[in-house]
């Protein structure tokens, strides 16, 4: 579509889409909870890494303390090191951090619309229930790579002061976002299913939690199902992305998890459409 | 259906679905913490699951109720859109997870495979299944780096697959294959296996190189004269340079050539590390006759300071090495040499000897003699393979003497650190590879760098076996560099802290300015 017409249609598909994306960023920037939920993130972040890197040097230098032989000595053991001893644990660390953080930030985007009875006057405005879903999963989305992005920038600073690299820890921040999307996918589900907030947030939880690592059943199912499992949890998914291994696989898996959420979402605006 | 009545009904699903939740959620963490079932996680994960089925089933009786039937065309046109998206997503997540890349984003480049480890995999696949079934115990850490290992190594070929097995369900296994600790490896073929109990990239290789199983060629190794001794673990010994050929397909086998001089019919070439004393007449004549006539093959390690007659003999087949020691200015000090008396090579001629190597793949030599090259005969191939730098020139004065500067009115020079020779004597063709140093091939520094694609390389194309010539994996760092902790401190105070009151700052600010409005 071209000219003054396109232009003028494209306008009106994107400026009530524009004008909810910036009332749901209003809202979400409106409240403390976006603000105590981005400050215990990085500051739990800081601390986390720190502790992990300073006990991953203590190790190191003890192992290679001049009565231990020295760093040619081959005496630090394979398991002290930078992916083992910090990345690793802190990715696993932060996994479980986020799952507490971003359903406070989910809660509230359908089921307080569905609480106060405004999610009718959206549906009955010029926006279709597409757009509806685009505009929130978006911000949602775009508040998730805020929060990690500022909880990325002290491990950068403290893997650059070391002299190294970013791209291993680009690719562990990478899974963490991954697997924030995931989990505010779940989030925004539970929250378009009902209007209590707290619902919301403990289902979000709750089914996370479910779906977060399957290994726990391989003891008593086939090995076919076992690897279904494997296949849909998240945790093999966003484990691999610790070990420095960028996989379209792996990132293809949230993805599709967004996407299945945006379908069950609209579902559920449909649903509710026609009363349900 | 009144209305109260159904929003009671709506809520008291609702309740059960929840609770249903929180049940399973604590029967999960219990697990998950005891890592073992008993009777509280049992039954809040019974439970649980079937208090969410119950307020699941409720609630879609509770929705078709309320719907009226007009509706139900546009309902259920949005579910089977759902469900086809949904369908669409998983298969596309399929395809992807089956073909999708990966990038390896590790320091190290841990995953990014060596030629020789998937060229090694491509052969064995052409010939038929080749599977890699990793053993392991639950929670033993080490299984997720090599399972990430197999399933790159298997990506490099359709015949190549990966599984993994539970080391306390596969008792068989155990005792079929001698499995003695988790995080094994066994690699199996059609005709053959073999078991890989530290599964680095290096040792899946070499499994991999004994599975090809090639017509294994006779290398004699010359003993009895002071050579080098492969049989030796130390640092100064060549065990390591045998193993390695041992691995990719060698008979390796010691020849008295002091009291033996005819080089065994059976020999497909003779490697000579290094005499340090002098070879009776009648051993140099078997060798020259071995090479003139027979075709022989001859892989050989000079040191400076040594004269064993196989110098000369070298000469008559153009690869003349005078006694000096090459002084390479871009060579730093090690281990109390003088500056520059330790070359580390990175130019290459263009030779099978050294294919694969570059610039950035460099090799390592400790006191090496260089060679001055000449052809015998017209139809003669000879050349260096692999050079100093440009400014390196030759001392004879031996190693205490060696000046700071390039001596006044010497040029510096590419000086040839390793030649190799072909020479067409009747319907025979001989091959020479010539290194200037030995040291480079011992224990401690034959992984040093590239020192063992060289020599393996070069063993290679004097037997004619190119095909296997290679550049084969590399024992990575494992991120062992120390990041100071002061740094990382500052770094803490600096950023780490002040980026959450900065937010914290702000929302404060926006609260209390919502609160006046």
């Amino acid at each position: 579509m071209s000219g003054p017409r396109g232009q003028q249609a494209r306008a009106a598909v994107l400026a009530p889409l524009w004008a909810l994306m910036r009332k749901e960023a209003t809202v979400l920037f409106a409240s403390p909870i976006a603000y105590f939920v981005l400050t215990m993130v990085a500051l739990i972040t800081s601390i986390s890494f720190f502790e992990h890197l300073r006990l991953y040097n203590h190790q190191l230098f003890l192992f290679a303390s001049s009565s231990m032989g020295g760093f040619e000595s081959d005496t630090i053991p394979d398991y002290i090191n930078l992916r083992d001893t910090v990345f690793l644990p802190v990715m696993e660390q932060l996994g479980l951090l986020i799952l507490l953080p971003i359903p406070l930030v989910t809660m509230r985007v359908f089921a307080e619309e569905r609480s106060l009875g405004t999610d009718e006057l959206l549906l009955a405005s010029r926006l279709s229930p597409g757009q509806i879903v685009l505009a929130k999963f978006a911000v949602t989305y775009g508040f998730i790579l805020l929060m990690m992005t500022i909880s990325f920038i002290y491990p950068a600073s403290a893997v650059l002061s070391g002299g190294l690299g970013l791209q291993h820890l680009a690719a562990v921040y990478l899974g963490l976002v991954m697997l924030a999307i995931g989990i505010a996918s779940i989030g925004l589900v539970c929250s378009a299913f009902t209007g209590s907030q707290i619902i919301a947030a403990v289902s979000t939880v709750g089914v996370t939690f479910i779906l977060y690592d399957f290994h726990w059943t391989f003891e008593f199912v086939s090995e076919g199902t076992a690897g279904v499992l494997d296949a849909i949890s998240m945790h093999p998914h966003f484990g691999r992305f610790s070990e420095g291994l960028v996989g379209f696989a792996n990132v293809s898996y949230f993805v599709t998890l967004a996407v299945i959420s945006g379908a069950l979402v609209r579902f559920s605006l449909d649903l509710r459409r026609v009363g349900g | 259906m009144d209305a109260p009545h159904d929003a009671e009904r709506s809520s008291a699903a609702r309740g059960l679905g929840s609770l249903g939740l929180v049940a399973l959620a604590f029967g999960l963490a219990s697990y998950n913490s005891l890592d073992e079932f008993n009777a509280f996680n049992v039954v809040n994960m019974v439970l649980g699951a079937g208090l969410v089925a119950l307020g699941a089933v409720s609630a879609l009786v509770r929705a078709a109720r309320r719907t009226s039937h007009a509706d139900w065309g546009p309902t259920v046109e949005s579910a089977l859109t759902a469900l086809a998206i949904t369908w669409a997503a998983v298969l596309v997540q399929l395809f992807i997870a089956f073909w999708g890349p990966r990038f390896d984003w590790t320091f190290e480049r841990r995953f990014a495979l060596a030629p020789a480890t998937t060229e090694a995999v491509h052969a064995l696949g052409e010939e038929g299944p080749l599977e890699l079934t990793l053993y392991g115990l639950q929670g033993d850490p080490r299984l997720r780096a090599t399972r990430l290992l197999l399933e790159q190594i298997a990506r490099t070929h359709p015949a190549a697959s990966t599984t993994e097995r539970d080391l306390d369900r596969s008792p068989e296994d155990e005792d079929r294959y001698g499995i003695g600790s988790s995080n094994s490896v066994v690699l199996r073929t059609q005709r053959d296996w073999r078991l890989v109990e530290r599964p680095t990239e290096g040792a899946l290789y070499e499994a991999l190189a004994q599975l090809q199983n090639p017509s294994r060629k006779i290398l004699y190794v010359s003993v009895g004269t002071g050579e080098g001794d492969v049989e030796r673990s130390e640092d100064a010994g060549f065990s390591g340079l045998k193993a390695a050929l041992e691995s990719e397909g060698y008979r390796v086998k010691p020849h008295a050539t002091a009291v033996a001089p005819q080089i065994p019919a059976d020999a497909d070439g003779l490697l000579l590390i290094a005499p340090a004393r002098r070879f009776t007449e009648a051993a140099l004549s078997g060798l020259r006759q071995w090479l003139e006539e027979r075709g022989g093959r001859l892989v050989v390690f000079l040191e400076p300071g040594r004269q064993s007659g196989v110098e000369a003999l070298l000469r008559d087949f153009g690869l003349d090495s005078p006694d000096a020691l090459v002084v390479d200015p871009r060579a730093v000090a090690i281990e109390g040499d003088a500056a520059g008396l330790d070359p580390i090579a990175s130019a290459y001629a263009d030779h099978p000897v050294t294919r694969g190597l570059n610039a950035n793949r460099m090799t390592f030599f400790r006191r090496a003699r260089a060679f001055d090259l000449r052809k015998p005969q017209p139809d003669d191939r000879v050349g260096g393979a692999v050079f100093s730098s440009p400014e390196a020139w030759l001392h004879a004065d031996g190693p205490d003497t060696v000046p700071r500067e390039r001596p006044r009115g010497v040029r510096g020079n590419y000086q040839p650190l390793v030649a190799a020779g072909e020479y067409a004597r009747g319907d025979e063709l001989a091959r020479i590879v010539a290194f200037g140093d030995s040291t480079f091939a011992t224990n401690r520094y034959l992984r040093a760098l590239f020192n063992l694609d060289l020599a393996l390389n070069a063993v290679h194309w004097a037997l004619e076996r190119e095909p296997a010539i290679t550049i084969r994996p590399k024992a990575g760092g494992l991120l062992q560099f120390p990041v100071p902790v002061q740094n990382a401190l500052n770094a803490l105070y600096g950023i780490g802290l002040l980026v959450p009151q900065a937010i914290v700052m702000l929302g404060t600010w926006i609260w209390i300015r919502r609160r006046a409005a």
